[in-house]
């Protein structure tokens, strides 16, 4: 894991940077929850994109891949989107 | 016989946890638990207990004690958070009004019985004919709504981030303000509901206009209306009206506090504490199996085709802290 993350700097950094931004903007946009939804959809979406884009570029991206990315992006949204109800 | 069941049971159940958390040649050498079906049943359980939350007002007995809000918001301290707003911003501190108090006690009430959460009511009823109902002639008045909070601090907070809600708090026209927090049940939950209602009465704008230009001009009450209108502002409420909610509901006006610490039935969880600690302990299943399963592999140099565990991680590691920090509490 330590080693994947050290040979995919710039990506992960790039991940971890739009993340922290998008956690911060979520809570700052309290008490608006339709803002704070859609920055849980642009989450959900840049995550989904950032793991086909990485995978695409090593030439390992499949289709159970292309799932599990779906499957946890959506998973993550709908956990935050449920509060927000 | 019995006893060969039993122990085949046994290692059964740990093949199972084995084949859920270790990733082995069963799961193709990734936990079951991470494989995208997995989620997707997460996903129902997890839709499914935020449903149960939900359906538990159906079940008078249980919610009541169980679900709901404990909340230490007073009257007091919304006027005193207010004035305090607005003192820093260097604006008059408003003056309580019984009459306003009444509008709003009336509004909170109207809320109850008829189960709504909005300036104007399903019949129409805007806020402004409860403040002409406490005969109250207002030049100029304004509401503020609230509910689900815990704190006068986090409500008010609330208020101050929202553009509209401020301009009512720090409206330099306004001169008296009215507060009604009342427990009672809205959408099948108990709850707070706290109503605030500016005024400036009409007299005192006269005098104050009779000063800057003459005492001929005087407002009537249409000008008012349509200034409340454009502001976006409403009113309150008869008097002997108010008698008969505060037997209904538990109201608490500005003077009359009733400290929630002391209801005997207050509720043990609100329903978002709940669903918040539900989802964090999914969290934290889906994490620590992420770590697990990096941790056997790295160790094993298995090579494999799959997702970033450390991504999957820090999403949902920022999930979790948005769960935790999220706050409850909505504004109207």
């Amino acid at each position: 894991m330590i080693n994947e993350f050290k040979k995919h700097k710039l990506s992960y950094g790039f991940l971890i940077l739009f993340l922290t931004v998008t956690s911060f903007l979520f809570l700052a946009a309290w008490p608006d929850r339709r803002y704070q939804r859609y920055l849980i959809l642009l989450m959900s979406t840049f995550y989904f994109l950032w793991g086909v884009i990485i995978h695409f570029k090593r030439k390992d991206l499949n289709l159970k891949i292309f799932i599990e990315y779906f499957g946890v992006a959506v998973f993550a949204g709908l956990l935050l989107f449920l509060v927000t109800v | 016989m019995r006893k060969v069941h039993k122990k085949k049971s046994g290692s059964d159940f740990v093949n199972y946890l084995s084949h859920l958390f270790t990733p082995q040649r069963s799961n193709n050498y990734r936990s079951k638990l991470l494989h995208s079906d997995s989620l997707i049943y997460l996903a129902f359980v997890s839709i499914g207990f935020f449903a149960f939350v939900q359906t538990v007002k159906f079940f008078p007995g249980l919610h009541n004690k169980v679900l709901g809000f404990s909340s230490s918001i007073t009257a007091e301290k919304v006027i005193e958070q207010t004035n305090q707003q607005r003192i820093n911003s260097g604006l008059k501190p408003l003056v309580t009004n019984q009459k306003l108090s009444a509008a709003a006690l009336a509004k909170a009430q109207d809320m109850l019985d008829d189960q709504y959460w909005a300036h104007v009511s399903p019949d129409g009823r805007q806020p402004w004919d409860f403040i002409k109902e406490a005969n109250y002639t207002y030049r100029v008045a304004g509401e503020n709504l609230a509910r689900d909070f815990q704190e006068a601090e986090s409500m008010m907070q609330a208020w101050m981030s929202s553009p509209t809600h401020k301009a009512n708090v720090l409206n330099n026209k306004y001169e008296q303000i009215g507060i009604a927090v009342v427990d009672g049940k809205l959408e099948g939950f108990e709850t707070t509901l706290v109503v605030q209602m500016f005024g400036t009465p009409q007299v005192a704008q006269v005098k104050t206009a009779s000063k800057e230009i003459s005492a001929s001009n005087e407002v009537d009450e249409n000008t008012a209306i349509d200034q409340a209108q454009k502001e976006d502002y409403k009113p309150v409420f008869a008097i002997d009206e108010s008698v008969k909610n505060q037997e209904k509901a538990k109201p608490v006006l500005a003077g009359a506090m009733v400290p929630i610490g002391n209801l005997s039935n207050s509720p043990i969880f609100t329903p978002l504490q709940l669903i918040k600690a539900f989802f964090l302990g999914v969290i934290m299943l889906i994490v620590l199996t992420l770590v697990y399963d990096s941790f056997v592999i790295g160790n094993r140099k298995t090579m494999r085709l799959v997702g970033q565990n450390f991504a999957h991680i820090f999403l949902f590691s920022c999930v979790a802290f948005l769960l935790i920090f999220f706050k409850g509490g909505m504004i109207k």
